[in-house]
């Protein structure tokens, strides 16, 4: 059951608007709360939350502040803000620390009742990415879905893989990607055999992409590949060729994306890939 | 920016991307020339008739001590990193190994009398 609002005395230097709870503002009861919740993959992000906050038992406006520190690992990371009765007026949150894109630290501010972790969700107050320029705030702020708008473009250097290993990349948990390009490099050794690079896509089982590069790579030759949406495949007699993949290749978190190579050898060595991709969170 | 070297698939990477996001290292799981080996040498077992080409499409055969550095939740600890999938046979600091991402400055005025005369 859900208590209804207190009706309480409150001060008589209070505008008239807003002792009836009908401004542009939120009431608190006393027992309702904000809670934060930031998902955040960038290292050394504090998030601060500030507002004006109108104390219904005196009537002053206090200035609300709390800064916070989410974990970097995409897992929701969340802080209750406890009021006493009155009217939170306006309210702003943003990144006061680090500069990461948009698309890369989520926030939302929703009321609560009470301050536990288990406590009620009443309502979504606004939603969305922050920066440091960019900020969710109150009344009437933004409500945008962890999908909505542009991601963040990363540039991501992979793992150089041990000879006579493949490379594979993996989505990590909490993100999902489209991969804008895909570099890697290959260096052959000195065993005569007609190789052929090419990409796979698995969602960490089933393989539903598989396309081979433009040429094949003979013995004691470094080629480097590149993978990216184009109409038309360049010369390959630099060395450099291409491997065709869609435009709008998204990956869910744990797919995916690895070289298979035919006639490999046993010293025939993969370079660490780098590859650009578009991510938003999706803890 | 640690460089680590996996010691059970023998890959190197950094622990964080230029951007400052986290790099989560998951080992690859066998290759086609692995599985072979693998098969050569009694370890892995395949189905009457199928060849390791086909059973690595069918399946993932993945090394025993992988390591997967994907988090499960979140940190215990404020000061205490968050748990891994699997910590695999574990990971070792490389302390010289420079960065292939890495910006290196060059004082071009000691090289000024080094660089072929201009036309």
């Amino acid at each position: 059951m859900i208590d209804q609002v207190p009706q309480r005395a409150i001060g008589t230097n209070i505008p008239a608007p807003l002792q009836w709870g009908d401004g542009p503002s939120y009431f608190f009861s006393g027992d309702d709360a904000l809670l934060l919740t930031i998902v955040n993959s960038v290292a050394g992000v504090i998030v601060t939350f500030t507002g004006r906050f109108l104390n219904a038992d005196d009537g002053r406006v206090a200035v609300v502040q709390q800064a916070f520190t989410p974990t970097s690992s995409r897992v929701a990371s969340t802080i209750p803000i406890g009021f006493a009765v009155g009217w939170l007026l306006d309210w702003s949150v943003k990144v006061t620390t680090g500069s990461p894109t948009v698309g890369q630290v989520f926030a939302a501010v929703t009321l609560q009742r009470g301050m536990a972790s288990s406590a009620l969700e009443l309502s979504t107050l606004s939603q969305g990415y922050i920066t440091a320029t960019q900020r969710l705030y109150g009344p009437n702020g933004p409500n945008r879905g962890l999908r909505e708008g542009p991601g963040a473009l990363r540039t991501i250097v992979g793992t150089n893989p041990a000879a006579n290993t493949e490379i594979l990349e993996t989505v990590p948990a909490g993100a999902i990607w489209r991969l804008v390009s895909f570099h890697y490099q290959l260096v052959t050794d000195a065993t005569v055999a007609t190789r052929v690079s090419g990409l796979n896509i698995d969602d960490g089982a089933n393989v539903s992409f598989m396309i081979s590069a433009q040429s094949t790579h003979v013995a004691s030759t470094t080629i480097d590949y590149s993978a990216f949406n184009c109409g038309a495949a360049g010369s390959a007699s630099d060395n450099r060729y291409f491997v065709a993949i869609p435009g709008d290749l998204f990956l869910m978190p744990g797919w995916r994306i690895g070289t298979r190579t035919l006639n490999r050898q046993v010293g025939d060595d993969y370079a660490a890939p780098i590859y650009i991709v578009e991510e938003w969170m999706a803890p | 920016m640690a460089r680590l070297h996996c010691l059970a698939c023998d890959g190197v990477y950094g622990s964080v991307q230029a951007d400052g996001a986290a790099y989560y290292h998951v080992c690859p799981s066998l290759s086609l020339g692995e599985l072979q080996a693998a098969v050569d040498a009694g370890v892995v077992v395949l189905p009457d008739g199928e060849t390791p080409a086909q059973a690595i499409n069918r399946r993932v055969y993945v090394r025993a001590d992988h390591r997967d550095e994907n988090v499960t939740g979140p940190p215990p600890a404020p000061d205490q990193p968050s748990p891994i999938k699997a910590e695999g046979a574990g990971v070792e600091e490389l302390i010289d190994e420079v960065a292939i991402d890495q910006t290196v400055t060059v004082d071009m005025q000691l090289v000024r009398n080094h660089l072929p005369p201009t036309v």
